[in-house]
Order: C-alpha cells, then structure tokens, then sequence
C-alpha cells in the first residue's frame, strides 16, 4: 500500500525479560478504522503508547506519511501527526470545555492574556467540525456526562488536525445511547479522511465501525483481516491461542456444592452505573470466581459487599439468612467479611510497620487482656502463621515493605487468617507476585474452602478460574453476563461469554 | 554520608540499630544545647536553675503527650493555647465561687474532654484537615474565654492542688516533674504495650489499611484528641497554680513548642512513627534554649527570631534525615 498513513514494521518492546510487544506490524490508509483486538496483556497498550509517543520501541519502525519518525515523547507524535484519546480521560473538571481543549495552545492578547472569544469560536468550531454542536463550549466541563466528555477529548485530538487518530476503549464507559453517538462521530471523521485506530472489547462495535481488524495475542499479531472476512469466532480463537495446553498439573477445583444452603446471598445489587443488578449465590465451601474483561464492576462487587461504598449502594445482601449490606468495612467484617485486596502498598499493609504488628493488628481485640496487648500469645499466632504460609522473613520484626511482592501478599492474607472469617474476597490476590507465593496463595485458597468458608476469587489472570474456582460469573456491563461452572470452567467459556453481544448496535 | 547508607531498608539488624540511633538522637541535641547552656552561664549547673527548667518543661511535656499522640496519627492539634486559657480563667472562677477541689479539677476535666471530642467530630467525621480544624477551635476558644472574662473577672484564688502540683516538692524533686514522670511512663506504655498504641501506629501509617483490617478509628480519633485536649486543661490549671492566677495570653506560649518538642523527639510529622520518649528529651530542648536566650540577654524580638530559626534548623536536619 503505496498510500498508507501510517505504517508500523517490526515494533517490539521488552521489560526485562518479559516481551510486551514482539515484531508487530500495521498500517493504515486515510479513511480508514483499524480495530485493535486483543484480551487483556495482549499488547494493545503498549502499541498504543508506542504511537502516542508514551513508549520508545527497542526495535522497529514507525513511518507517518511516508516519513520515518521516532516518536520519542508524546509532543512529537502529535507534531507528526498522531493524537491518541486515552482510556482515563486526561481532562479537568474545573475550566470550561474551550479552556480544556486548547489549553496551553490558547491565542494570547498583547498583554500576554488568553483572549476567551477567539478560543470560544476556535472550540466551537472544533466541535461542530465532528458533529456535536449541542455541547457549549462555555460549559463547565464538570457539568458534563461521561460520554460528552469523551467527546470533548476527542474534539481536543482533533483540535491537533491530526492524520492519525488513536482511541483506546472510547466506549468502554458508555451506554448504549451513548456508544451510537460516538460511533457516528467516529464515521463522520472517517469521512473526512482521517486515519482511525479504534480499540474495543465490543465485537458488535467492531463489526458496525471497522475497515479492517488486527489481532493481538501475548504481544504478537495472531490476525489481520479485512472486515469482510471477519468473525466473531474467528477471533476469540486467535486471541485465546494455545494457552489451553501450558497448564501446569494442579488438582481440580472442588466440586461445585449444591446441598447446603448458601452462606452469601446478593440479590439486584445497584451502584449507579457501575452495577446493574447483579444477584448470586456463594455455598460454603464454594470458590466463585468473578471474570471478565477489566472494569465490567467485578472488582466494584467485591469493593461494595466490604462497605466501601458508603452511599449510593442498592439491593440485597443477606448473610447466613440476616440483611447485612455493609456501608463501612467495620459492618463487613462484623457480618463476617474478609477482603484481600489487590494494592498491596495502598490498601494492603503498613509498609514501615513490622510484619507481626500486619498480621495481629485485625485481633487487637482479641488480645486485649486487661489493658495491655497479651504479647506472648501475638507472637505465637504471629509465628504459626510465618510457618504455615512459609513467609520468608529475617524476624516478625522486619518491617513488611522489606519483603517480596509475594511475602507481603501472604502476609496481608494471613492477617485475615489469624481473625477467621466465614466469607473470603479475594482481589487479584496474585498479581505481581513470584510463582511461589501465587502456589501458597492457591493453597490458602483451597484450604479455607476445605474448611468450609465461602471464597469470592477476582482475578486478572484468565488461568486462576479454571485452577481455583468450582463456578465463575462473567460480568459485562455492571452485569452477570453469563456464568459456568464445574467443567465447563475453561478459558474459552470465559472469554466467549466475555465478548458476547449485549444486543445489536445498529449499522 | 553513613547516616544515608545505613537508612536502606534492609534486614532487621541494620534497621533495628538505625531506629535506637533515631531514638538516641533526641537525647544528643538535648545534651548539646545543655552544654551550650552551661557554656552560657554556669548557673546552669546549679540544681537550683535545672529545678525551675524542669517545671517549664514539664508543662510543655504534658501537652506535648496530646501532641505526640496527634502527630503519630498524622494529624496536629493547634487547639491547646486557648484551652489552657479558657482552663485557667474559667476553673479557677468557678472555685472561688465554689471552694472545693474536685469543681476546679472536673471543670478542667470537662473542658478538655469537651474540646477533644470538638476536634474529633471536625477531624474524624467532617474529615476537614487537622491544622485548619484545629487552628480554628483555638480562634473560638479564644471568643468564648474573651466573652467569658468580660462577665467575669479573674481572680487570685486557685486551688491549693494546683500550686501544689505546679510548685510543690518531693524532697529535692519538682511535684510537676514527678507529675510529668507519671504521665510519661503511662504513655509510653501505653504506645508500646496496649492494643490502643497498635492502632495509632496503625492510622498513621495507612488510614486506608487500618479501617480495611477493622481497627476502630472512631475510637481511636477519640481517644487522642480527648487525651490532648484534658492534658491541655490540666496545664491550665497548673499554669494558674504556678502563677497564683489566671490571666488572659497564659497560653500563648504552647502553639508551637510542643509540635516543635514532638518533631525534635524524632516522631514523623506525618503520622506512624516515633514515640513520646523523643518528646520528653523534646521539650526539655525547647526549654532550655528559650532559657540560654534570656540568659545571654537576647532581646524579646530577637529571641523569638533566633529561636524560630534554630527551631526550623532542627526540623531540617530530622527532615533531611528522613527523606533519604
């Protein structure tokens, strides 16, 4: 293709010894939508911020307009052309949508102050050009929805004229409504003859909006083909691969528990937006698995059944037969709650505090004898758990920030076994840790469901569910989009349930 | 150089003596400017001039107990001028009108328990930033005692157990000292050895963590302002014993000299770690160099320069230290 815009060769990017991009190449004509598909660590990210100037490829090239460029901060790329639309919005809620989407570009008086009237016609302008006059360029960008700020976002991008435009999950947010109107917009500057790379999870999207759709697998392109001959099926094989066959020889998960009745009922759970109705059932001894692509409210559902979200929460909590929706951790725990959660710096445990004060300090009261802390018995449940999660530690005295990722996830976990609780939230309770802390971490896990104990599993990592989990719920939306269980809990179940249609967007 | 090598984190040994060398820190800046002291005048030798050092600084050291207990959870509590005034005016009036101990004490009690859980509510519940909250307390204590002496006039009547307590002696020992003694002992137990100390240590460290792992942060909040604001008031109360009255601007002197005693004793301004044994070598250092300034015949203006300025140098170098 003689006339192609941009066009990628050989892109490849590694972290240490991990390969987050390996020997990809694209390219993209004017006038066209190039979609970008991919699960999530596929490398969709990290080709994005390579073009966005964010990453500097260790090899390949990069040619916009027929010109190789290296594209080695975000500034350069838009000069050269390309203006990317990021997932977190990059806006501010206290100036207006002009000021947003000329600032620090602002046409300046003699005095050197901003001259508002011209970069109010300017922004104007700017949004009439891709088609959504009805948003005022005086309005407080606060006022504004989530979607009219993603359309905002895009009208900064433009405001840049440029030849390449990247959005990355640009409806991932939005409501259906919401999802048309951009599309539209999208279309309307495909007419124009900009060049458009659209991510999305949707296949629908996919199939109404793109040219042509590039496949991303583990950092390598697994597909491209034209939209004509794209399929849905198609594509979640591309994009699962032969991860199947690499699975480790680990016991089965136990098997799903129907008798007993349930320890955790969630009945239309609400949180505006980013729950809509969710109802489950959890049995002791049963490890449930929440799935999904990120940010479908998986980790909201464990986050609001700890009481993390103080108001706004509807619905139904029932535990062991008794109302008791939490609206404050303290509640949560009271009813019987534990909650591991995933950032272990911020959420997780006191860094400079020592690894025994971590683990005791949920049974303070326990060990309250009199007034004072009963010591010898601390170090006793302190010492046992060291032993059993086979925490690497100089003493229970070094301080938990001098220990690996996946001592300190295992610290943090036992605090929660040292004040035993009937129902277990895990957030991605192995992410960043070494692949011997993730087995002792396994391990908990089916232990506490030996004992009995309800086990809620949220991960990132697609090849826990069929590991850990005896039943898994896909969420989409806010919503259960489907769920498996026994086994037929597999990746692909996983992903396919994913990717599934809400209902057709129309053409 | 050495000092930034061995604050890597690390192994528990090297930690373990770079955290005694942080405690002993505080006790080698008091016996430097104690030095300098006797350097300045030798009367600093006599027992006679520790004693009368020692009582100020035990005054400073009650408070600074609130105080440590306020920094350790990340916060600061500037509402103690005002309530050692409003102590002292209102306790003493209320016992010349009804001459029995326990008025003066409960008044003082009351005050401070009431102004405690004033900060908590601002603090805790409204989550506005402790300085500001705080600062502002002190402005309408400020009101309300001014409101107050205008109806009611001071006077030279105070309790017997508060000159006692602020003047008295045990053989060759200050009462106040002795007092103070108490009062630290149970502190610093109670920092170390009671499940209330886990908590603060706890909060100040990560408050998100701590109300994730179920610590009961009400109580907690509650605690340290209300310790913070009845030790303000017991002070109040000594300061009328150990001036035979109260007067307005009595405590103008404790804003900052206890958050400066807290921050010599080595404790982090920002919540989590130190202890109130930092504190005690803390306000002795306060004191003393506000004593070596007068000794040395610095005017008022200037002292409040040199000693602001001194002041800063030594939050500098715990600061420094600690940024790594």
């Amino acid at each position: 293709m003689p006339d192609a815009v941009l066009r990628a060769e050989g892109l490849t990017k590694r972290y240490g010894g991990i390969t987050a991009l390996e020997d990809v190449s694209l390219s993209l004509a004017a006038g066209e939508v190039l979609a970008l598909l991919g699960a999530n660590g596929a490398g969709k990210s990290t080709l994005v911020k390579m073009l966005s100037g964010n990453v500097t490829p260790d090899s390949g090239s990069i040619a916009i307009g027929g010109a190789e460029r290296h594209l080695t901060s975000p500034r350069v790329a838009f000069e050269a052309g390309v203006a990317t639309v990021h997932q977190e919005l990059s806006l501010f809620g206290s100036l207006t949508v002009a000021q947003n989407i000329l600032i620090g570009r602002e046409a300046l008086g003699r005095l050197g102050h901003i001259k508002e009237e011209t970069s109010l016609r300017r922004a104007t302008a700017l949004l009439a050009e891709i088609g959504v006059p009805d948003i005022a360029a005086d309005a407080r960008l606060g006022t504004l929805s989530l979607a009219q700020r993603q359309l905002v976002e895009i009208a900064k991008a433009i405001s840049f004229d440029p030849r390449v435009l990247i959005l990355d999950e640009p409806t991932s947010a939005l409501g259906l409504t919401d999802v048309h109107r951009l599309l539209s917009v999208v279309r309307g500057l495909r007419a124009k003859g900009r060049a458009i790379i659209f991510i999305s999870h949707r296949m629908e999207e996919i199939e109404t909006i793109a040219d042509s759709v590039t496949i991303l697998r583990s950092g390598r392109k697994v597909g491209a083909f034209p939209r004509q001959s794209f399929t849905r099926d198609r594509a979640l094989e591309l994009m699962l691969g032969e991860t199947q066959q690499q699975l480790h020889a680990v016991p089965p998960p136990p098997p799903a528990v129907q008798t007993t009745p349930p320890i955790l009922q969630v009945a239309d759970l609400r949180l505006d937006g980013r729950l809509n109705g969710v109802s489950f059932d959890l049995r002791p001894g049963e490890v449930l698995g929440l799935a999904g692509l990120e940010g479908q409210g998986q980790k909201d559902m464990l986050f609001a059944l700890f009481g993390l979200f103080r108001r706004g929460l509807r619905g139904d909590v029932i535990i062991r037969g008794q109302a008791r929706r939490a609206s404050r951790p303290l509640q949560a725990i009271a009813a019987g709650l534990a909650f591991i959660p995933d950032d272990r710096k911020n959420m997780g445990g006191f860094m400079f505090l020592p690894i025994a004060h971590n683990i005791a300090v949920t049974i303070l009261d326990r060990l309250r004898r009199f007034l004072f802390l009963n010591a010898r018995r601390e170090t006793a449940i302190v010492a046992e758990l060291i032993q059993r999660l086979a925490i690497k530690c100089a003493s229970a005295d070094a301080p938990l920030g001098s220990l690996s990722g996946g001592n300190q996830q295992k610290v943090i976990a036992a605090k929660w076994l040292a004040f035993e609780r009937d129902i277990y939230l895990f957030c991605d309770p192995t992410r960043g840790v070494d692949a011997g802390a993730r087995e002792t971490i396994y391990a908990t896990i089916r232990d506490l469901a030996a004992a009995g104990k309800g086990i809620i599993l949220y991960s990132t990592d697609m090849v826990e569910f069929p590991i850990l989990c005896s039943r898994v719920l896909v969420f989409r939306g806010g919503k259960i989009a489907g769920s498996v269980s026994g086994a037929e809990v597999s990746e692909e179940s996983i992903l396919a349930l994913s990717f599934q249609d809400t209902g057709a967007v129309a053409a | 150089m050495s000092a930034a090598t061995e604050a890597q984190p690390g192994r528990a040994g090297p930690r373990l003596s770079a955290s005694i060398k942080r405690a002993a820190l505080p006790w080698l800046i008091l016996a430097v400017v104690y030095a300098l002291c006797v350097i300045a005048s030798a009367d600093f030798l006599t027992w006679h001039t520790i004693r009368l050092q020692l009582i100020q600084a035990a005054f400073i050291g009650l408070v600074a107990i609130g105080e440590t207990l306020a920094i350790l959870i990340g916060h600061i509590d500037l509402s103690i001028p005002w309530t050692i005034t409003l102590t002292g005016m209102f306790a003493t009036n209320l016992y010349a009108a009804h001459p029995h101990e326990w008025v003066a004490f409960g008044a003082a009690i009351g005050i401070g328990v009431a102004v405690g859980l004033v900060n908590m509510l601002g603090v805790y519940v409204l989550r506005v930033n402790s300085l500001i909250w705080t600062l502002s307390i002190n402005l309408m204590l400020q009101g309300i005692t001014l409101i107050y002496t205008n109806a009611a006039a001071p006077t030279t009547v105070v309790p017997p157990a508060a000159k006692f307590l602020a003047l008295g002696m045990v053989g060759d020992i200050p009462m106040a000292a002795v007092l103070w003694a108490v009062c630290a002992i149970i502190v610093i137990g109670a920092l170390r050895f009671t499940p209330f100390g886990r908590a603060v240590y706890a909060l100040g460290s990560n408050e998100l963590v701590a109300l994730l792992s179920g610590v009961r942060l009400a109580r907690t909040y509650a605690a340290v302002f209300i310790t913070s604001g009845v030790m303000a008031a017991l002070v109040g109360l000594l300061l009328s014993g150990y001036s035979s009255q109260a007067y307005l601007g009595m405590g103008d002197d404790y804003l900052l000299p206890p958050v400066a005693a807290v921050v010599i004793g080595g404790s982090r301004l920002a919540g989590g770690e130190g202890g109130y044994g930092g504190s005690i070598a803390g306000a002795m250092t306060v004191i003393l160099l506000e004593a070596m300034l007068i000794t040395l015949n610095v005017s008022q203006g200037e002292r409040e320069i040199v000693f602001g300025a001194i002041l800063l140098a030594l939050a500098f170098l715990f600061l420094g230290r600690r940024r790594r």
